[in-house]
């Protein structure tokens, strides 16, 4: 069985068009507020930097600051199959960044036990396809430590990174994107971003919150995304969203690597006459459930995507949530444009919830 | 250390020939590759005639101090422990005996949800409490109260969690048994079997950081993950010791085989030397001990700490005993395994009249300190069972507490209209 990928360069034929997508988006930044876009892309002394390198900017950071912060998982002593942990392992040491046995249920629960003892354990789990052999360890231990003891003992030091989502050729096992299994369980926080930006800001946070988090990183972002990313220390608070461009007509909202084809689709659209309001969420769990109130009630629709399987997706439940809270606004039923009730093919084409998916979303609510 | 304890079969002669001159140069190359695989083969990497190797029988032999009436069978082997421990061990063992009397004749009147008793294992657990320093930290399964109970762990926090009343501050929320202690470093137990075991593993590698960096010897700590048998046959099991042995942590597995999990026999758990032949493969130190001999037990794990904090590695202990009670107050065990089975054992080990023999012996005991001691506590946990049913739960304003260290804006709002609802319908919730 191929189960690991030795992925020393992300290639993919849709690489120049993600590229684009780095430069779109610096375009588009200039049409919103500066405070809301330049949170800490431009701050005075800005790097370039790709997704991959905010990573393990984040790490290192994190590693300085604490003493009882750890780097651990399979193969990320070298720098990690992705190279998120480059050169931390010589520059922590082997007993902070090290390698763990081939065994998900075993890093996770051994993370679990680290956290428990006051330790704040960054703990990577190589493919979230992989995650499941550890969903018990997530689900029945991390998630329930606080609230079975009456607050007495907790892991919320805990942090499970993960890379995500489709890369253009992964197949089953190496393009899943997980988070809806998640969410369904209290006590833990989810978390994926779009932006290197984000990433680093959002995994600083998630190492600094007192509850068990898992943060997920979509791969194909990690050399194709770049952007100037503030190299000191900062934080993005968990549960708060961010609109990405202003609009009138429709609402799309987003995370992740979908965020670039949400961003293309509403693009076409607005060559059409359309206005589009572009909500990156970033923190699934919890969701920035006011901002999207917010915004579907001055656009009246509402268009939620997202590259997991369509039934029992997140959507869903942003898609209820809409219909309670904006009942009286809604100018046509919400939609869902989402990866296909299928295990991923190797052929995505046309799988994945592409630009012209959206794109067609968007002619049919706003035609509703 | 073990390398040629193994059992050779299909084989006439001795285990190993002297390699042949012409493969001077194949032994030397796999000297030097020996260390790719992790491996020490002691000058001897090849053999040349085919042997399959098979660690069963004879079963290795349980390291025991008492003989059934309590007499030590080899003076050398007796361990030396302050008399103030001795009566403890004893107290602990009787003590956990009397509440467990009480509190499943609570669960048959309906008094409480559920419940499982200790019946036959408390010389493992206590032997092994009373071996730890206070600031070890223990995970435990759900069968080792007693060594709770030796921490001092009292019967109002066992009714209260039993309860589930205000008093527990844990907060009522996991069935009866599930006791845990932030003040005595004993983890929360949790219904999921074995996930404890990679959990005490990583927590075993802090230790391990930790008294790398302590100067104070008397600082140093370890952490203890008790697993029955059953639990063994997990994922979680294999993931945790193992890990705990790539990284050196600072861990003691206490494996209780009582011979059962749930109506499962061993013979349909496992087919190996029992599980102590497992550590053996992870390359650990393992010891098997008579479980029913708390001596033993003391003697074993005192050993195992001094060895885990001098080398650096996670140390296994399997204790043999015998599960006399049902698993829990929802098994009736008659369905599996004949009453005469039950009884023959349960009278022939006796964990602590055994113990008890030998303190009287040393003249530190009496049965009527026994007999005292018994009464007091059924008096004491009766008084708290009547006590406690008088006693609140935790209020319907708790109910959304602990899931986040911070509540959400969404669980505030589901809060309040939880409230709203439970202040409307009041007099239908019998609460």
């Amino acid at each position: 069985m191929l189960r690991r990928i030795g992925v020393t360069h992300v290639v993919s034929p849709l690489s120049s068009f993600f590229s684009s997508v780095a430069s779109a988006r610096r375009l588009q930044m200039t049409a919103v507020s500066a405070s809301q876009a330049r949170e800490h892309a431009d701050a005075p002394g800005a790097v370039e930097m790709n997704f991959l390198q905010a990573i393990n900017s984040a790490l290192d950071l994190a590693l300085s600051k604490d003493e009882k912060t750890v780097v651990f998982g399979e193969d990320v002593a070298f720098g990690g199959v992705f190279r998120c942990t480059l050169n931390l392992s010589k520059k922590y040491g082997s007993q902070r960044v090290f390698d763990s046995p081939l065994s998900e249920q075993g890093l996770v629960g051994f993370a679990i036990g680290m956290a428990s003892a006051g330790w704040k354990p960054i703990a990577e789990v190589q493919f979230a396809d992989y995650i499941f052999p550890a969903f018990d360890q997530i689900v029945n231990e991390a998630a329930k430590m606080r609230f079975r003891s009456g607050g007495h003992f907790h892991c919320g030091g805990l942090v499970i990174r993960s890379p995500s989502s489709a890369v253009g050729h992964g197949g089953l096992y190496h393009s899943q994107s997980v988070e809806g299994f998640f969410n369904h369980c209290a006590g833990i926080k989810i978390v994926m971003p779009s932006t290197p930006s984000d990433a680093k800001g959002l995994l600083l946070q998630c190492v600094e919150e007192e509850d068990p988090c898992i943060f997920f990183e979509p791969k194909r972002l990690y050399r194709s995304m770049v952007e100037p990313v503030d190299p000191g220390y900062y934080t993005i608070p968990l549960g708060k969203g961010k609109i990405l461009c202003e609009g009138r007509d429709v609402t799309i909202v987003t995370y992740g690597a979908q965020v670039g084809v949400a961003m293309k689709a509403a693009e076409r659209a607005a060559q059409e006459g359309i206005s589009v309001e572009l909500i990156d969420l970033r923190s699934l769990k919890p969701w920035d459930r006011e901002m999207v109130t917010q915004s579907v009630r001055k656009t009246g629709r509402v268009i939620v995507t997202h590259e997991a399987p369509k039934t029992s997706g997140i959507g869903s439940e942003i898609v209820s949530c809409i219909t309670q809270d904006c009942f009286l606004s809604l100018e046509a039923p919400p939609m869902r444009v989402c990866c296909l009730d299928t295990p991923h093919p190797l052929n995505e084409q046309l799988y994945l919830p592409n630009e012209l998916k959206v794109y067609e979303a968007i002619k049919f609510i706003t035609g509703y | 250390m073990f390398r040629k304890s193994s059992h050779a079969v299909m084989h006439s002669g001795g285990l190993f020939r002297t390699p042949r001159p012409l493969c001077r140069a194949l032994q030397e190359a796999l000297m030097k590759a020996q260390s790719v695989w992790n491996l020490d083969f002691g000058g001897t990497p090849t053999v040349d005639e085919l042997t399959f190797h098979q660690r069963k029988y004879p079963s290795t032999p349980m390291f025991h101090v008492l003989d059934l009436d309590g007499r030590v069978v080899n003076p050398k082997q007796e361990p030396e422990v302050p008399k103030e421990t001795l009566i403890k061990m004893m107290e602990a063992m009787l003590r956990q005996q009397s509440i467990d009397l009480i509190l499943m004749e609570a669960q048959r009147q309906g008094r409480i949800s559920f419940y499982m008793t200790s019946m036959g294992e408390e010389a493992s657990a206590v032997g092994t409490a009373a071996a730890l320093d206070m600031r070890d930290e223990l995970f435990l399964q759900y069968r080792e109260a007693a060594a709770l109970t030796y921490r001092g762990y009292t019967v109002k926090d066992m009714v209260a969690q039993c309860m589930g009343t205000i008093e527990n501050e844990l907060k009522g929320r996991q069935m009866p048994i599930h006791y845990g202690s932030r003040a005595l470093n004993v983890h929360m137990i949790s219904s999921p079997v074995a996930t404890q075991i990679p959990h005490a593993a990583g927590a075993g590698y802090v230790c391990r950081l930790e008294n790398e960096r302590e100067t104070d010897p008397n600082k140093k700590r370890i952490c203890a993950a008790f697993v029955g048998e059953g639990s063994a046959s997990q994922g979680d099991f294999h993931a945790g010791v193992n890990m705990a042995a790539t990284m050196k942590s600072n861990t003691l597995f206490l494996i209780r085989n009582n011979g059962y999990a749930i109506s499962t026999p061993s013979s349909s758990q496992y087919a190996g030397d029992g599980v102590f032949a497992r550590g053996i493969g992870y390359g650990i130190p393992c010891a098997r001990v008579d479980g029913n001999d708390i001596l033993a037990v003391f003697q074993t794990v005192r050993k195992a700490r001094e060895l885990i904090r001098t080398t650096n590695q996670p140390v296994l202990v399997e204790a043999l005993l015998y599960r006399s009670s049902h698993h829990s107050s929802s098994d009736d065990s008659t369905w599996y395994r004949s009453r005469d089975e039950v009884e023959v054992f349960s009278n022939l080990f006796l964990p602590v009249a055994r113990f008890e023999k030998y303190l009287e012996r040393k003249l530190l005991w009496t049965p009527e300190q026994s007999r005292s001691l018994s009464q007091k506590v059924r008096q004491e946990t009766l008084a708290e069972l009547h006590r406690q049913e008088k006693l609140p739960k935790w209020p319907v304003s708790s109910m959304h507490d602990d899931v986040y260290k911070e509540m959400t804006p969404e669980m505030h709002q589901a809060q309040k209209e939880l409230e709203e609802h439970y202040e409307r319908n009041k007099k239908e919730y019998n609460m």
